[in-house]
């Protein structure tokens, strides 16, 4: 890598963690570094958090290397005193985000500030290329480009399934792209994926059913390591967790600490340095300690329940033994059965390379918006050229000019010529052509909301004598009632009130209660590890049990072949069955919950065209349920095209409420396109009076501005983000080519079962639903044999 | 003390009617109160011009609320044949609201409307938009105006015996949608001591409201109105 630096080369460095990428990325510009003044290379990080750690290992071998050279931050911490001054005398290097690369990219200075600039390297990019903060670094590196030409990309990534676009989508149609390699990491870290089995196996496994069993065992694994990440899929799972294992273990109070994304900042940053000094026995953590910092003391990873990718389980597996050369460890905790060919298929797929591929964003017109009014904050911009500039990237690639006409529109009339918006005033064209923003109140407020990131609708939760725990989501909080009980941050609160953006609580006695619910907590199973799962039943089909865990679930597994069938990789599974309920269809597409939410509403519409018929539908990452009152039509729908194709896209909008759901999308499109202001602490009145949900934007632009293109791009962000439509496209095109295996058995099969369960779960009250659950597992127990 | 009548109109719409202290008010699923012994229609929160008031602090939000919250109180007060217009409280956003684009939307308004009386009762958003010229001829009212057996509020915290009808709220109530999906929707608020109307300007949102069981709440959904 360094020789390829030295060269004038760009690229991209990829391999597991804990192999020293940051090392290796920093050696070219240090063997190169000279002692003229000016800023040479920025390092952009996703994570402000890390900007602190990454900051003292580049400083590592400067004594050595470059004794003159200086490393320094600039985060949304840095002050102004300090901003100004590293603009009068600047570092040799600087740390910073992508955000805050917009906030420099606002100075009108910046082109002298980035003038000297020789190279970029963009850290942890698999995290940033395929969000909007990716689009928004493409940008920011699209300018620095224009400033300094020549100068060379660098981009460091963990295993991605798609490495050459990756490197494509950073450095976009620029020069460099010519003259740039693929580094691939050079050790190669041994991984090892192990699991904590439970003696026995319920053969009617529902969600959460092995919880209990399970405890023992990992607390054991933890206490046989000298430091342990607890790895949850969601939050309220972890806080169970967290729970439980204190239940187990009360003496570890204290030394078994939470960490999840809706804890306060303070409280996470301690559980963090705690880890590091090696104080801390295990921590209990979602994916908010997936990145990058190093916590040398880890020497065991523990996931609970399905990785649902096998880049993540990867990815958290070099979690411990973060030193080049110690082998990375991680023991799977199956939370049910089926969750056992989960983990037994991610071991496989990821023996075969078989990693996930993230793809970049097409030209979303948001962010778009959103640079341009940063540019035009600072030195202003001239339409041409800046348009020429923007399609320097990948993501513009293939902007048209009516797109990049109605974007100028937008940032200058409010909308495009033919609308009507009178008074409007944001950016403005000078007298020189070039276009400015002139007024300081937009200056104020732009710069407060550059950026991309939106998150939920959150209140800080707090208790009525002061300190701050954290933040829940409104829906979770507005169910509940004065007095209610619920755990959070491990501890076991009261619900007193909610005043000012602030649930206020008291502590409570017991633990009982509801566990809050996040939004989004149920992470989609990828295409990867599905094709996988698919492969292993394949196999298991033709009695091929390879894997212990394979091993412990084959009585289940040969139940369902006798009641119904095993689909081999060529098949498609339906079951249909009769209950008191009515009339069950279950589909197995194996192609985790998103893809079959979209399947089973696309089933529903398809076959209620044939007939009046109305259903009741359910998924989970392996199959769709839908049942209905009466026997639904299934061959004559099959023979008619249910699983075709054609007319995919008009059936999946006719079939879902997907107006509401892009009412839903256009949060994070008004947010980043500036429409709606998100509010700070210590807003001026002016600021607040802005304030009006996006909700209502969406309403008020369908019906006075309907050709608004941020009202297409929500709509199609909701095609591709949430229902994958791209994935489901290519499901139903196996599932057309695939041999359609009907069974009818008598009783919910295995694998039909735990949908089952789910619908009926969402369907009755919890106290009811976990008896009849109960009761119907016994007996197809019974009737199992 | 509320007594309930529902009945189908001609135009198979269903209205809801209470008799509050004697007297009769029909809550209409255009977000107005009518009163036909006085044949008097209420609305409350119009916020005219919150979209000039947006664009011209570089928020771009389309022309249109203002003509359509106009062009629905126009249509009520038609279909009643109302004599009088009652506005409870936040006829305008705020001083910005008040262009002049949006201020001869309203003249224009004024002068259809010519020969039916328009009163507000000055809410906390009047106070910002300053007070109106003659020629809009919206009467002033003070707040906690006696109107027959009710005080006229916008502000249902300065609420007066016996009944206050007051707006200010935005109430919404959460309703769970047959997907299972919560979704707010704008109401009549019926408490004991106070109605509370829904806004009814096009570019205004909604406030969870939090009833208590003696609490009456009629939700408006699809032109509907019904009692939850």
């Amino acid at each position: 890598m360094w020789r390829a630096y030295l060269e004038g080369k760009s690229g991209l460095i990829h391999s597991a963690t804990g192999t020293g990428k940051t090392l290796a990325a920093w050696m070219g510009p240090l063997l190169n570094a000279d002692e003229s003044p000016g800023l040479k290379v920025l390092w952009i990080t996703p994570l402000r958090a890390l900007s602190g750690d990454t900051q003292k290992s580049l400083e590592f071998p400067l004594a050595d290397l470059a004794p003159n050279w200086r490393v320094e931050r600039r985060t949304g911490d840095t002050t102004g005193t300090e901003r100004a001054r590293q603009h009068k005398d600047s570092p040799q290097a600087l740390v910073t985000t992508p955000e805050s690369l917009s906030l420099m990219i606002a100075r009108d200075d910046h082109r002298e500030f980035f003038s000297q600039l020789e190279c970029v390297v963009v850290d942890e990019w698999h995290e940033l290329l395929s969000t909007k903060r990716g689009v928004q670094t493409e940008l920011g590196l699209a300018r620095l480009r224009s400033i300094s030409p020549g100068i060379r990309t660098w981009g460091i990534s963990a295993t991605l399934g798609n490495q050459q676009q990756a490197l494509d989508i950073l450095l976009g149609e620029s020069l460099e792209k010519r003259n740039s390699v693929l580094v691939h990491g050079r050790i190669d870290k041994e991984i090892i994926i192990d699991s904590i089995l439970p003696e026995s196996i319920e053969r009617f496994p529902w969600a959460g059913h092995f919880g209990t069993q399970m405890i023992k065992p990992v607390v054991d694994a933890i206490a046989s390591s000298q430091s342990c990440l607890i790895f949850c899929n969601t939050r309220s799972q972890a806080e169970i967790w967290f729970q439980s294992i204190l239940g187990f273990r009360p003496d570890w109070k204290g030394r078994v600490e939470l960490h999840h994304g809706s804890l306060d900042r303070e409280v996470r940053e301690a559980v963090e340095e705690g880890l590091k000094q090696g104080l801390l026995r295990a921590v209990v953590c979602t994916s908010s300690l997936d990145l990058g910092v190093d916590f040398s003391p880890v020497d065991r990873v523990v996931q609970v329940g399905s990785p649902k990718g096998v880049a993540r389980l990867l990815q958290r597996a070099g979690r411990s033994g973060h030193r080049p050369g110690v082998p990375s460890e991680i023991f799977c905790v199956p939370t049910h059965s089926m969750e056992l060919i989960d983990i037994s298929a991610a071991r496989a797929a990821a023996l075969a390379g078989a990693i996930e591929s993230r793809e970049g964003l097409e030209r979303p017109l948001d962010v778009l918006s959103q640079h341009m009014v940063t540019v035009a904050l600072g030195e202003g911009f001239d339409s041409d050229s800046l348009k020429e500039e923007v399609r320097t990237t990948y993501a513009y690639r293939n902007l048209t000019d009516a797109e990049w006409q109605w974007a100028l529109d937008f940032v200058v009339r409010g909308g495009s010529a033919l609308k009507a918006y009178p008074e409007f005033r944001r950016v403005v064209q000078q007298p020189d052509g070039i276009y400015r923003v002139e007024d300081k109140q937009i200056v104020l407020r732009h710069r407060l909301s550059i950026g991309t990131i939106v998150s939920d609708t959150a209140l800080n939760v707090q208790y009525l004598k002061g300190s701050k725990l954290g933040t829940v989501e409104e829906s979770f909080l507005s169910r509940l009632n004065p007095g209610d009980r619920f755990i959070f941050s491990g501890k076991p609160l009261t619900f007193v009130r909610i005043e000012n953006m602030t649930a206020y609580v008291k502590p409570a006695a017991g633990v009982k209660g509801a566990i809050p619910r996040w939004m989004g907590g149920r992470l989609p199973l990828s295409g990867e590890l599905a094709h996988a799962i698919r492969q292993k039943l394949d196999e298991a089909k033709n009695g091929i049990f390879d894997s212990p865990e394979m091993h412990l679930i084959r009585p289940l597994l040969e139940v369902q072949n006798n009641w119904s069938a095993i689909p081999e990789l060529e098949e498609f599974l339906i079951e249909s069955l009769e209950t008191g309920d009515g009339f069950h269809l279950f589909f197995f597409p194996f192609e985790g919950r998103l893809v079959h939410e979209g399947l089973a509403a696309l089933f529903a519409y398809r076959i209620s065209k044939l007939q009046p018929i109305t259903f009741a539908m359910a998924c989970n990452d392996y199959g769709i349920e839908l049942l209905s009152p009466e026997r639904a039509p299934l061959i004559d729908a099959i023979e008619g095209g249910l699983f075709s194709p054609s007319n995919l896209h008009r059936d999946i909008v006719d079939s879902l409420n997907s107006v509401e759901m892009a009412r839903r999308q256009f949060r994070e499109v008004a947010r980043i396109a500036g429409l709606v202001f998100q509010g700070y602490p210590g807003a001026p009145k002016s600021a607040k009076q802005f304030q009006a949900s996006s909700g209502l934007f969406f309403d008020v632009l369908k019906r006075y501005d309907p050709d608004n293109m941020l009202l297409a791009q929500a709509e199609r962000e909701v095609l591709e983000k949430q229902l994958e439509s791209t994935r489901l496209a290519t499901a139903l095109r196996r599932i057309e080519s695939a041999r359609t295996v009907i069974t009818y058995p008598e009783r919910p099969t295995p694998l039909a079962f735990p949908i089952l369960v789910d619908r009926l779960r969402d369907s009755v009250s919890s106290e009811s639903a976990s008896q009849r659950i109960e009761k119907l597992a016994m007996q197809l127990e019974r009737e199992a044999g | 003390m509320y007594t309930s009548v529902c009945y189908m109109n001609a135009e198979l719409r269903r209205e809801e009617v209470l008799s509050i202290r004697g007297a009769e008010l029909v809550l209409l699923p255009d977000k107005g109160i009518w009163w036909a012994a006085e044949k008097t229609l209420f609305v409350a929160d119009l916020h005219l011009g919150k979209d000039a008031s947006f664009r011209a602090g570089s928020i771009a939000v389309p022309c249109g609320a203002t003509e359509m919250t106009l062009e629905r109180l126009g249509n009520l007060v038609d279909a009643h044949l109302a004599q009088r217009v009652v506005i409870l409280g936040d006829l305008w956003h705020n001083k910005n609201a008040r262009c002049r684009y949006s201020e001869s939307v309203f003249a224009h308004f004024r002068e259809r409307f010519s020969g039916i009386a328009f009163d507000l009762v000055i809410g906390n958003h009047d106070l910002k938009a300053g007070p109106l010229p003659s020629e809009h001829a919206v009467g002033k009212l003070e707040d906690g105006a006696q109107l027959g057996p009710f005080r006229l509020h916008h502000d249902p915290s300065a609420v007066q015996e016996p009944y206050g009808l007051v707006g200010h709220l935005h109430p919404g109530a959460q309703l769970v949608s047959r997907s299972g999906r919560g979704f707010c929707s704008a109401c009549f608020w019926i408490r004991e001591h106070y109605a509370v109307l829904p806004a009814f300007g096009e570019f205004t949102g909604l406030a969870r409201i939090r009833p208590t069981t003696s609490d009456r709440v009629f939700v408006i959904v699809d032109d509907h109105i019904r009692e939850v």
